[in-house]
């Protein structure tokens, strides 16, 4: 008896297909079910380590961007307004700068403590002679 | 003519299940068959371990606020990616360190197997022969036409959700399925 083998191989070509495909799922939902303790332990502790950081990332946002501004804006300030870009020039001596310093220094102290003697000089009638000369 | 609409049967894919509506939940129904697909790839539970975290991971940190049916295609592709880039690091260390004797030692390792075999000694027998022999016929696949294959047979992807996931048109998944079908009826006759 003779048989044409390639229209029965065409015919049954999806049937073929469709029991492979239905065996090999049914393989792998069955592995699936399948797995040792161990391995499901690692599986849902990184499922969890995974949420883990996106849900602490979340509740920390609205903090961390206005302490993150208040932050960048003080180190701006500081940069801005820090106490040594007030000091005196590189070039100036030690020695000068406390020398002027100390004779303004003691020209006001002079003439703080000679108040009373300005106060009556002051009260004073102007001389005749220093009238005329004006 | 369509090389695909020649050989590509109808067939019974599995039953879509609805999507979670958290992440959390997508994730926990997904993980099992993520790490078997993943242990297929790379013939290593730590690896498979570390792929599938790291996919967990990037679906969280970038897809969180994605409505959940996009969740699927975006999980696998990440997964597919992170394999395959585990793959690629894997050739790169042997070819430099010059282990290229260890190679086949790995391929031989089965995938799949299940570890327990249940209360009847000759099904779980079976069932370990057959889940070894798809292991080494789907390992034998080029890396496209599996991809394609556990995507669409075995996930129950849809056509468009696959080509999401494997980064190519609807047409090319439906080559490469066909293709992965007939590779496989080669391969498994014994199934017949």
């Amino acid at each position: 008896m003779s048989t044409d083998p390639k229209p029965h191989h065409a015919h049954s070509g999806h049937d073929e297909h469709d029991a492979l495909a239905a065996r090999a799922r049914a393989l792998f939902e069955e592995a699936s079910a399948h797995i040792d303790a161990a391995t499901l332990r690692r599986l849902d502790q990184a499922r969890r380590a995974a949420a883990t950081p996106a849900v602490r990332r979340h509740r920390l946002l609205p903090v961390l961007v206005p302490a993150g501004a208040l932050a960048a804006a003080a180190l701006a300030f500081a940069v801005i307004w820090h106490p040594l870009r007030r000091a005196p020039p590189a070039d100036v001596t030690v020695s000068g700068t406390v020398g002027l310093v100390a004779g303004a220094d003691s020209h006001e102290m002079e003439m703080a403590q000679n108040l009373d003697f300005y106060d009556w000089l002051a009260s004073q009638p102007a001389p005749a002679g220093a009238a005329s000369a004006q | 003519m369509n090389l695909a609409a020649v050989l590509h049967p109808p067939l019974p894919l599995a039953h879509a299940l609805p999507v979670p509506v958290t992440l959390e939940a997508f994730l926990e129904s997904v993980q099992r068959r993520a790490y078997r697909v993943a242990e297929l790839g790379l013939g290593n539970r730590e690896d498979a371990l570390d792929a599938v975290q790291d996919a967990m991971l990037r679906l969280h940190q970038h897809y969180r606020l994605h409505p959940a049916d996009e969740w699927p295609p975006l999980f696998w592709g990440i997964l597919r990616r992170r394999i395959t880039d585990l793959q690629r690091r894997r050739k790169v260390r042997r070819i430099v360190v010059g282990w290229i004797g260890s190679a086949g030692a790995e391929d031989d390792v089965p995938a799949w197997e299940p570890a327990d075999p249940g209360p009847d000694p000759l099904r779980a027998l079976a069932s370990r022969k057959a889940c070894a022999d798809l292991g080494r016929a789907l390992r034998a696949l080029p890396r496209r036409q599996r991809e394609a294959f556990l995507l669409r047979v075995l996930e129950g992807l849809d056509v468009a959700a696959t080509a999401r996931a494997m980064g190519c048109s609807d047409g090319s998944v439906k080559t490469h399925l066909s293709r992965a079908m007939e590779a496989l009826r080669r391969h498994l006759e014994d199934w017949q």
